[in-house]
């Protein structure tokens, strides 16, 4: 393992920057990341553009972006075009659909959540329980939270700590949509919860933002 | 349906026309079907079901070897916890997973993954399935470069890298 990710992956993200632009193979996505970890929204970004368009990832994270900067529409619609992308996640675009669920949210769009719950559907099969098909089990009140937990324990340790950071990032959605927002607050404080892998995951960013608006929110 | 009935039931509809076929002795289409060729043939049929299956274990239809629901998505992320992957839609054109983020899988003790390649591509462990790299990325239906990633026919289990 490079020194790099050992920066990484303790949260020494300035330490890492300077060897990961100079050799950043994957042309763009991970510097994308550290930019983001460092709330230098304008070079994740440009980060982010240059990421292969064939991958769901590059519409994802951009739409990560728009989302953070609170432009919820924009974040919509690129997760919407996230789910036409050759490359999906392992069950074929769970990812991209959820977040259009979470979007929906924050859009207050009652047709848009019914349409991205509808969507979720068609990724959704009871007997798949490979990752991350649960989430859309999850969300769509089909998976039980503690089978939901289950894949949390039962994976390998760096692969758990990704999924941890999904899994709590996922229930904090699912509590916001109910209206109990400081379940919600206290689930994406764990998603958020720096634990070296989570970077990699996208809840982990949406995770920290919603952890900052809600704090703003309780002091207002 | 599942993938087996879906290929079950194509391939009983290629048995009727081979037997309409050879009957009435009908040229190149009799010629094939009396050679058994492609998935007219129950191993060639086989072999297309459990690649899908190992493939695709995390989809619609896909179950992974022997319905275990561990196919190689999973195996392959498995193998490499700090590396983001993501695998090709079902049927579509290209290599079957792209690296695009995380630490690379050549940078994983004991790793064979290429430096710099961000493509690999699914293969059996048989003679036809090495002979396929190549072959493809030739024909142009993969990028140059991908890696193969080779899984045992009989088991399931990821042999490289």
């Amino acid at each position: 393992m490079t020194d790099i990710w050992d920066l990484i992956f303790t949260g020494r993200y300035e330490e890492a920057l300077p060897a990961l632009i100079e050799e950043d193979w994957s042309s763009g996505h991970n510097l994308g990341k550290i930019f983001l970890a460092l709330d230098r929204l304008d070079e994740a970004e440009e980060a982010f553009r240059r990421t292969p368009e064939e991958t769901s990832s590059h519409c994802v994270m951009l739409g990560a972006c728009a989302s953070i900067r609170g432009c919820h529409e924009d974040a919509l619609s690129l997760w919407q075009k996230a789910q036409e992308a050759p490359y999906q996640d392992a069950a074929g675009g769970v990812i991209p659909r959820a977040l259009c669920f979470y979007a929906s949210l924050h859009l207050g769009d009652a047709r848009e959540r019914k349409a991205a719950l509808s969507s979720l559907k068609s990724v959704w099969k009871p007997k798949r329980t490979g990752w991350p098909v649960p989430i859309a089990g999850f969300l769509l009140g089909k998976y039980p939270e503690d089978e939901f937990t289950w894949h949390e324990i039962n994976s390998p340790s760096d692969l758990g700590k990704r999924r941890k950071v999904q899994l709590d990032f996922w229930k904090g959605v699912v509590r916001l949509k109910d209206g109990d927002v400081l379940g919600a607050s206290n689930f994406f404080s764990r998603a958020y919860s720096p634990n070296g892998v989570g970077i990699l995951e996208v809840e982990h960013f949406l995770a920290r933002n919603e952890v900052r608006y809600l704090r703003r929110s309780s002091t207002e | 349906m599942t993938g087996r009935s879906s290929l079950v039931g194509q391939g009983t509809v290629l048995m009727f026309g081979s037997e309409t076929a050879a009957a009435t002795g009908t040229g190149a289409i009799a010629t094939g079907i009396a050679r058994n060729q492609g998935t007219r043939n129950p191993s060639v049929r086989t072999s297309v079901y459990n690649g899908n299956e190992m493939q695709y274990d995390c989809l619609n239809g896909g179950r992974g070897y022997a319905g275990s629901g561990v196919g190689a998505p999973t195996q392959l992320q498995s193998r490499f916890p700090r590396t983001e992957f993501q695998f090709a839609r079902r049927g579509a054109a290209g290599a079957d997973v792209y690296v695009t983020g995380g630490v690379h899988p050549s940078q994983y003790p004991g790793s064979t993954w290429p430096t710099g390649v961000n493509v690999a591509d699914f293969k059996p462990y048989t003679a036809s399935g090495m002979r396929a790299i190549p072959r493809e990325i030739s024909s142009g239906k993969l990028p140059p470069g991908t890696f193969p990633i080779y899984y045992e026919q009989y088991n399931g289990v990821l042999r490289t890298p």
